[in-house]
C-alpha cells in the first residue's frame, strides 16, 4: 500500500473503529432517540480523525520526495472519502437491521446519508482549509468546531429527552418527505455529495500545490 | 613608512612587519633616530595583535636595527648601510639561485640574465 | 555544454522579502554556488529551483522540462537538501527509508545505510532524537541514495563539524568528476564551499548582482596596499573599500587585469603592493551598505 495513505488512514480508521465499537453498538442496541442522535457524532469524529491526521503528517518532507502533490492530495481526499462511505453503508446495515423494530425508520436512511454527506464536505473544507492556511492556525478552529458538535449533539439529545415538541432532525418535513422514496432519495444524494466532493478535490488540489503555509 | 600586512603572504605576521621595516630603514624612508610608532599604535593600525608588534620590534632590536628606550620608546638605530647591503645580498643570491635553476629549463643560461639584467638597468 | 538548469526571471512576493527577477542557467558538470547575506534569498531561491514552492513569475526549468509537467520525474533526478531538513519526528531512520524507497525509481538502500555509517548516523535513533547536523547529513544521505543527477544543496556544510565537512566537500567534487553531474548550492562563504564551486553566483535583496567563472573572479580582483600618492589619481579613484591607514592605505580593484601596466611602475618602486583577495572580499564590495 502507498506509504502516505498507510500512514495516514491510521488516524481514520481508528476513529472509525472507535466510533462504531461505541455508537456503533448503541445503534444495535438501543432505543430511540439512537439514529437520530449518533449520526450527528459522524462530522464529530471524521473531524477528530482529520486533526490527528494531519498533526503527525510532515507535508514538507514529502515535498521532498518524488510525489507530486496532485498525488498526496488526492490520497487525503479519497481517504476520507473511503472512510465516510465505510461508516455510512455500516450506518445503513444498522438501520436496516432496525427497521423491523420500528426503531428505524425509511426516513433514517435518507437522515443518515444527509449527515455522511455533510461530514464528507466539512471534512474537505477543514482539510483543504489546513493546507491553506496551514495546521497552527486550523487547530483551534478545528478543536473548536468538534467540541461545538458534541455540545450540540448532547443538546439535542437532552432537549429531546426533555422538552416536548423539540423537533427531531429525522423527523423533518423534507427529511419524511425523501423517506417516501429513500432508495431513489439516497442515490441522488449520494450522487451530489459526490460530485460536490470532486469538486473541492479539485480546489483541494490547487491550494495544496500553491500553498506553502502548511509545511 | 609604508608597513601593510597580508594574511595569505607565506611568512607570518611579525616578519612582515621586521623585514618592511627593514626595507623602509634601506631606503631611507626611516632614518636614524626617527622615532617608530609605539607597539600600540602600529597594532591598532595594522589591526594584529600587540604580541605580533612587540615580536617584531623584539627581532629589529637584536638584529640591530632600532633600538628601544623604556619608558621613551623604539627608535631606529644608526645602521651601517653596508651591513644592510650584505644582508640584502644573500637574500638576493638565495632568489636569484631559484630564478637560475628554473630558467635553465627553458635554455635560458646566467649569460641571458645577465643581459636582461643590464636591460632593466637601463629602464 | 548542456544547461541543465534555467531561471528566467523568477519574481516571489512575501510580506517581507521579495525574489526579484531571478534568472540564472547552470551547466551540466558543474559545482555552483550561490552566495549573499542573510535574507538575500538564498533557501527561497533554491526551493523554487527545486520545486518545493511555486513562483508568482517567471519559469524554472530543469533538465528541459517544468515542474508543472514532470514533478515526479525531475524529483527523481534531483536531490534536494533544505536549510533546516525535516522529517517526521517520532520515526526512526531506517523507517524513513523504508517509507521513501517505494517512491523513487532508483533508491539505493545499500548505499543510503553506508552513508549513514560514515556520516554516523544510528539508523535505529528516532529523527527527534538527532541534533541539527545530523538531521543534515540524514538529507544528505538520502539526497545521495537514489541516483540524483542534479544536487540542490541549501547550506550543505552549516552544523557539520570540521570532518564532516571536508568529507562532504570531497564527495560532492567527486559527484561531478565525470560531468554527467550537478552541484547547486547555497551557502555562506565562510562554510567551505567556496573553494570547490567553480561558478560563483552573488545573490543581494532578492537580485543576483553578479555571476562569474570563480577563477576569472579572483583573477581580476586584488587588494591594492600602496603609499599616499603612488597610484594614479584615476586608479585610486576606481578603488572600492579603501582603508587608508597610517601606514599605508589598501583598496580593492575589480579592474587588475587592465591596470597591470599602469601599476607595474610603483610596483618596481616598492610603493605599491598586492594581494589576493578572497570570495568574500569580492562579495562585500557587491552588497549594498558593506
Amino acid at each position: 500500500m502507498d506509504p502516505i495513505l498507510r500512514r495516514s488512514s491510521f488516524y481514520y480508521v481508528t476513529s472509525l473503529l472507535m466510533y462504531m465499537s461505541l455508537m456503533g453498538r448503541y445503534m444495535l442496541t438501543r432505543d430511540w432517540p439512537v439514529f437520530e442522535i449518533m449520526p450527528l457524532f459522524v462530522p464529530v469524529w471524521i473531524l477528530g480523525g482529520l486533526f490527528a491526521s494531519e498533526s503527525d503528517e510532515c507535508y514538507a518532507f514529502l515535498r521532498t520526495l518524488p510525489v507530486p502533490d496532485r498525488r498526496v492530495a488526492r490520497t487525503k481526499f479519497t481517504l476520507i472519502l473511503s472512510i465516510v462511505a465505510v461508516q455510512w453503508l455500516l450506518m445503513i446495515g444498522a438501520a436496516l437491521t432496525r427497521m423491523d423494530e420500528g426503531i428505524a425508520e425509511p426516513s433514517t436512511l435518507v437522515y443518515v446519508t444527509v449527515t455522511c454527506a455533510f461530514a464528507l464536505l466539512a471534512a474537505a473544507g477543514y482539510q483543504i482549509a489546513v493546507w491553506r492556511f496551514g495546521l497552527s492556525t486550523m487547530k483551534p478552529v478545528l478543536g473548536v468546531s468538534i467540541a461545538a458538535g458534541i455540545v450540540m449533539a448532547i443538546i439535542h439529545l437532552a432537549s429531546l429527552k426533555k422538552v416536548d415538541d423539540w423537533p427531531a432532525l429525522s423527523r423533518l418535513g423534507v427529511v419524511e418527505w425523501l423517506g417516501g422514496a429513500p432508495w431513489i432519495s439516497c442515490a441522488i444524494l449520494v450522487a451530489v455529495a459526490l460530485l460536490a466532493y470532486r469538486a473541492l478535490m479539485r480546489v483541494g488540489v490547487r491550494v495544496k500545490a500553491s500553498s506553502e503555509a502548511h509545511l | 613608512m609604508f608597513v601593510v600586512l597580508s594574511p595569505a603572504h607565506p611568512d607570518p605576521m611579525y616578519k612582515q612587519v621586521t623585514d618592511q621595516i627593514k626595507d623602509a630603514i634601506a631606503s631611507g624612508d626611516l632614518k636614524p633616530n626617527d622615532r617608530l610608532p609605539s607597539v600600540r599604535e602600529l597594532s591598532e593600525a595594522l589591526n594584529v595583535s600587540a604580541i605580533t608588534i612587540k615580536r617584531a620590534y623584539q627581532d629589529l632590536e637584536t638584529g640591530g636595527f632600532i633600538l628601544t628606550r623604556a619608558g621613551l620608546g623604539s627608535y631606529v638605530a644608526h645602521v651601517e648601510r653596508d651591513a644592510l647591503r650584505e644582508r640584502k645580498l644573500a637574500e638576493l643570491q638565495e632568489e636569484l639561485r631559484r630564478l637560475v635553476r628554473s630558467s635553465a629549463k627553458f635554455g635560458i643560461t646566467a649569460g641571458d640574465i645577465v643581459r636582461l639584467t643590464r636591460q632593466v638597468e637601463g629602464d | 555544454m548542456d544547461t541543465v538548469l534555467e531561471a528566467t526571471d523568477l519574481t516571489k512576493h512575501y510580506e517581507d522579502f521579495s525574489l526579484r527577477g531571478v534568472s540564472l542557467a547552470i551547466r551540466a558538470g558543474s559545482i555552483s554556488g550561490i552566495f549573499g547575506p542573510n535574507a538575500a534569498g538564498k533557501s527561497t531561491l533554491l526551493k523554487v529551483l527545486a520545486g518545493q514552492a511555486p513562483t508568482h513569475q517567471g519559469s524554472v526549468q530543469v533538465f528541459g522540462s517544468a515542474y508543472a509537467d514532470a514533478e515526479q520525474d525531475l524529483k527523481n533526478r534531483i536531490g534536494y537538501v533544505p536549510q533546516e531538513p525535516v522529517f517526521y519526528p517520532d520515526k526512526a531512520v531506517q523507517w524513513l527509508a523504508r517509507f521513501s524507497a517505494p517512491y523513487f525509481a532508483r533508491w539505493d538502500g545499500a548505499g543510503f545505510y553506508r552513508l549513514l555509517d560514515e556520516f554516523k548516523v544510528n539508523p535505529l535513533k528516532k529523527v527527534k532524537h538527532l541534533s541539527g547536523g545530523q538531521k543534515k547529513l540524514l538529507s544528505i544521505a538520502m539526497a545521495l541514495s537514489h541516483g540524483a543527477e542534479l544536487l540542490i544543496l541549501d547550506e550543505p556544510t552549516a552544523g557539520l563539524d570540521v570532518v564532516h565537512r571536508r568529507a562532504l566537500l570531497d564527495r560532492l567534487r567527486a559527484f561531478v568528476a565525470d560531468g554527467d553531474k550537478t552541484v547547486l548550492a547555497a551557502s555562506h562563504i565562510t562554510d567551505g564551499l567556496d573553494e570547490i564551486a567553480e561558478e560563483i553566483w552573488f545573490l543581494d535583496d532578492g537580485r543576483v548582482v553578479a555571476h562569474e567563472d570563480k577563477d576569472d573572479l579572483l583573477a581580476r580582483w586584488k587588494w591594492v596596499h600602496f603609499k599616499d600618492g603612488a597610484l594614479p589619481k584615476a586608479i585610486e579613484e576606481g578603488l572600492v573599500r579603501v582603508k587608508r591607514l597610517p601606514f599605508g592605505s589598501s583598496g580593492l580593484t575589480g579592474d587588475f587585469l587592465n591596470l597591470r601596466g599602469a601599476l607595474a611602475g610603483p610596483l618596481a618602486s616598492g610603493d605599491v603592493r598586492l594581494d589576493n583577495a578572497t570570495l568574500e572580499d569580492v562579495l562585500l564590495s557587491f552588497i549594498k551598505g558593506a
